[in-house]
């Protein structure tokens, strides 16, 4: 009973302010739309519409991929650096904390730009290479394509990554190590059998805080992911906008959450099975 | 059924659980339709009206004359374009003035929330340029609905350095030359990027296209999409990169021409001889406006009317005013430096192709989506 | 553990740790660089020294203003969303609930529900319940996108945390809140510290909520937007990026130098 009333009022406030989104999108999803008005009565026809279209599956796979790919470069990139400072530095850590959380107060637009400084046509790398000699023509290629919205992506959610990590590594009991070690295991084999099977729930959480947001994302990909960059965001963002097709809008809206909840749910019970092997 | 019945069946009994989940839908229903029309109390402070409008256009050099008169500017809301502008409005935001552009004048009429304009209440009218004021679709059943505060261009902005033979062919077409692949950019909206397709392509009325003219225009589109390096969201977007030389070609709107050559760039803005496209924005008085500031709504929109308010505009910001006499006071050595070709406006929006609400838009966004996830 | 290494030998977990913040920091820095160039377009090569854009963003009292919500906004909801994170986290780790999967799925909602049908759908719910659009009703928005981060990061926290450490407060005769406090709050002060951290960054960076659910008092992403109608006004959004970049740096610098300070004279013995 304890444990309810402690969950109650995180509970009750997000039913109070979620409650009443979830009716409205799902009300919506099976509406249809007439220029300015609702038709009200129950239809699958946006569902219908989701299916036969090639257009929203095509673009719900491409978020999925390009989400997948992020996640598990930011993840991959932030485990060294959450492990160097869960286990190197010993004093201070919170300041390391917060020099990882610092860039990213600078606001998110400016970021982008300052990305585009980077990849640009002459660019910080475009012009470092010529000026080496390495090239000639500045690299078009760098930037306003999949993999400069996967560099920006990655960077934009370095920190989610780095500090649920860190967490998680931070409250390994240093004992176990040790005593791993004194069993002769070497620290290659301690990482894999010890530290990383009790790390792994900071692992979970932050490739949920990485992949989850970033599949809805329309910012980015229209920002530096050029004229191809469009991923499922943007389509619902439209039927918002000047498509003007609210209901659509929630159809494609429950069915990019639907495909998010089955591929979480899938990790999940792979990572909690390959747990129990370890284990 | 009421609420209060529904309680009272609820705690007799009454209701069956089927009964009560059935209402319950209907609930959610009219939870969802309500606030289409309902009038609530939102985005208000204090004794003056709130503007939603664009962020620069809410600078005290716009309504002197207000503050002059009333002591404090009127309160601001910001949008950065007028679909979630919309968007908002129609969840419940209530404002009193908004500022759209011509072509989304007959939805937003459709949908209710414009009020008609009374213009004998605005000392500034006569001075408006006539044909703005009768521009199609700002006018239902005789009554203004739109008062023209400033209007502009959309063309082609590009680097005559790096793109010469087209100094004496000025053309949409170089939207599509292949020789500037992954220097090209346009619009991502419907108006300003699919419209210049649509154009291009050879479309009679770009605005309310046949069948066959859409597919020609999704033809184009999907011809360009190789050669654009981005479409851009916001003129700064574009401006950095034709700065840079990173585009040799773009579709701006004209103040661009003007923050760049006073930069000291290198750039040139087309009359393409497919005609540039013209667009004019301005007030609209909402139907949720607090009944209690109407004066001090006119007030408002009559000061940004005035001369001096349009000087700032031209001078500053390199649109054109819808005060007539405000063009006047401006030398034409200025106008020519701002880009205006004539210093008569009514020349200039004559040449123009007129940017006026789109036929199915639904359709056109959806064919714009659909070429860009290449398909 | 730690051998001093030769500085010609590094740890290759200092090598990694330098080119992560060169990764991190490398972007970011070029803003107070453009934001001291004497031209509004942000591109190579630098045209020259100026001041002029700083002077711009002192002389734009709505851009500081927005600055200012953002700043309010991101610290309240950052300390409400990690207490009801905190308070989600322990019962969800301490107790065995009946019901818990679907409860815990339900608060992780803000984080698949699309932002732009949170925005409108709690604008809908908002102008129903006719209460106007202020800094509070984004702050709201925020706190229900910030619930689930925090409560994921406490989380992975508390699990497997060793509840006989809990008991054994108790068994002391120690009161609940005392236990929380002096033996609890130390195990989870990290995890807090991540959670304050994260969402404040979350609220003070979003958009599209903030856009729907704000008034006449925009947040700064919200002025950042709207202001990139006119690159002249970039420079000086630019200038703003950096000054929060320098400060927070210095803000950190300084507070870590005075606590070893602090630190320093405590050590000292006292004859």
């Amino acid at each position: 009973m304890r444990g309810y009333t402690m969950l109650s009022p995180t509970f009750i406030a997000m039913v109070l302010g979620l409650a009443m989104p979830l009716v409205v999108l799902f009300t919506l999803s099976f509406w249809l739309q007439e220029y300015l008005d609702f038709i009200r009565t129950f239809s699958f026809a946006n569902y219908f519409e989701f299916f036969h279209k090639p257009i929203y599956r095509k673009l719900l796979l491409k978020s999925i991929r390009i989400s997948g790919i992020v996640t598990i470069a930011t993840v991959l990139l932030a485990y060294p650096m959450a492990y160097f400072i869960a286990f190197r530095i010993k004093k201070n850590k919170l300041v390391w904390l917060i020099l990882i959380t610092v860039p990213f107060w600078t606001s998110y637009l400016l970021r982008v730009f300052a990305w585009k400084i980077m990849l640009g046509y002459n660019g910080v790398i475009n012009s470092g290479l010529i000026s080496l000699g390495f090239i000639s023509e500045p690299l078009a290629f760098l930037l306003y394509n999949p993999t400069s919205v996967v560099i920006t992506l990655a960077h934009a959610w370095a920190a989610f990554a780095i500090l649920p990590i860190y967490v998680s590594l931070e409250k390994i009991d240093r004992s176990l190590l040790e005593a791993a070690r004194d069993l002769g295991e070497s620290a290659w084999m301690t990482f894999l059998r010890v530290t990383l099977p009790l790390s792994l729930p900071g692992v979970i959480a932050a490739s949920l805080l990485v992949f989850i947001p970033t599949v809805g994302d329309y910012v980015t990909p229209s920002l530096v992911g050029g004229p191809r960059g469009i991923m499922i965001g943007n389509v619902i963002q439209s039927m918002f906008g000047e498509s003007q097709n609210w209901p659509m809008g929630a159809a494609i809206s429950v069915m990019s959450m639907f495909t998010v909840a089955v591929i979480i749910s899938l990790f999940l019970w792979g990572t909690h099975s390959s747990r129990k092997r370890i284990a | 059924m009421k609420k209060d019945q529904i309680r009272d069946q609820l705690a007799s009994g009454k209701m069956s659980r089927r009964q009560f989940n059935r209402t319950l839908m209907a609930l959610g229903a009219s939870t969802v339709m309500m606030p289409m029309g309902a009038r609530t109390a939102l985005g208000d402070s204090g004794d003056h009206p709130t503007v939603f409008t664009w962020e620069g256009w809410e600078v005290p050099e716009f309504h002197g004359a207000y503050i002059e008169k009333h002591g404090a500017s009127p309160n601001f809301a910001i949008f950065a374009d007028e679909e979630e502008a919309f968007a908002k409005m129609r969840a419940g935001f209530k404002v009193d003035i908004t500022q759209p552009c011509t072509y989304k004048i007959p939805m937003w009429y459709d949908a209710g929330i414009l009020e008609p304009i009374d213009t004998n209440r605005l000392s500034n009218w006569p001075d408006i340029t006539p044909s703005l004021k009768t521009i199609p679709g700002t006018v239902f059943n005789g009554k203004p609905y739109f008062i023209p505060t400033d209007w502009g261009q959309t063309s082609v902005l590009y680097r005559p350095d790096l793109a010469p033979e087209y100094e004496d062919n000025e053309t949409w077409g170089i939207l599509w030359d292949p020789k500037y692949k992954g220097r090209l950019s346009m619009s991502n909206s419907l108006v300003d990027g699919v419209m210049v397709a649509a154009i291009y392509s050879g479309a009679k009325n770009p605005f309310d296209m046949t069948d066959a003219e859409m597919e020609k225009t999704r033809a184009a589109l999907k011809e360009q999409l190789p050669l654009i390096r981005f479409y851009w969201d916001s003129p700064t977007e574009v401006e950095q990169a034709l700065a840079s030389g990173e585009l040799v070609a773009g579709t701006t709107w004209n103040d661009s021409y003007a923050t760049m050559k006073a930069e000291g760039h290198n750039v040139k803005y087309m009359s393409p001889k497919e005609g540039a496209m013209t667009w004019v924005c301005g007030f609209c008085i909402m139907t949720d406006h607090d009944p209690a500031k109407i004066d001090k709504i006119y007030d408002y929109i009559d000061a940004y009317m005035s001369v001096e308010a349009g000087i700032f505009d031209i001078t500053e910001y390199g649109y054109g005013h819808g005060n007539a006499k405000a063009f006047e006071q401006v030398d034409s050595q200025t106008l020519a430096d701002l880009g205006f070709v004539s210093s008569n406006p009514d020349d200039m929006l004559s040449s123009g192709i007129f940017q006026v609400a789109m036929a199915n838009e639904a359709e056109l966004q959806e064919m714009f989506d659909e070429v860009k996830a290449g398909l | 553990m730690t051998t001093h290494r030769p500085w010609w030998r590094p740890d290759g977990f200092y090598v990694y740790a330098v080119l992560y913040l060169t990764f991190i920091y490398l972007p970011v820095l070029f803003l107070p660089l453009f934001s001291f160039n004497d031209s509004k377009y942000i591109a190579f090569p630098i045209k020259g020294f100026t001041l002029q854009w700083y002077g711009e963003m002192i002389n734009n009292p709505s851009m500081l203003n927005a600055l200012g919500n953002s700043v309010k906004i991101g610290l309240v909801v950052a300390i409400l969303s990690t207490t009801f994170g905190l308070l989600a986290a322990k019962a969800i780790t301490r107790y065995r609930l009946p019901g818990r999967g679907p409860i815990v799925g339900f608060i992780m909602i803000p984080l698949v529900i699309p932002e732009i049908i949170l925005g409108i759908s709690l604008l809908i719910l908002i102008s129903l319940a006719n209460i106007p659009l202020s800094l509070l009703t984004v702050g709201f928005a925020h706190l229900l996108l910030c619930i689930p981060f925090s409560m994921l990061v406490l989380v992975s926290r508390m699990e497997g945390f060793d509840r006989s450490m809990e008991e054994a407060g108790l068994d002391l005769g120690e009161n609940a809140w005392m236990t929380f406090w002096r033996v609890t709050f130390p195990i989870v002060l990290p995890g807090i510290v991540a959670s304050l951290l994260l969402t404040f960054t979350i609220s003070f960076d979003e958009f599209v909520l903030a856009f729907f659910l704000s008034s006449i008092e925009p947040t700064l992403p919200v002025y950042i937007w709207s202001s990139l109608r006119f690159p002249s006004k970039l420079p000086a959004t630019l200038a703003l990026g950096a000054t929060i970049f320098l400060l927070s740096f210095a803000i950190v610098t300084f507070a870590e130098w005075v606590r070893r300070r602090g630190l320093r004279i405590e050590s000292t013995p006292s004859i």
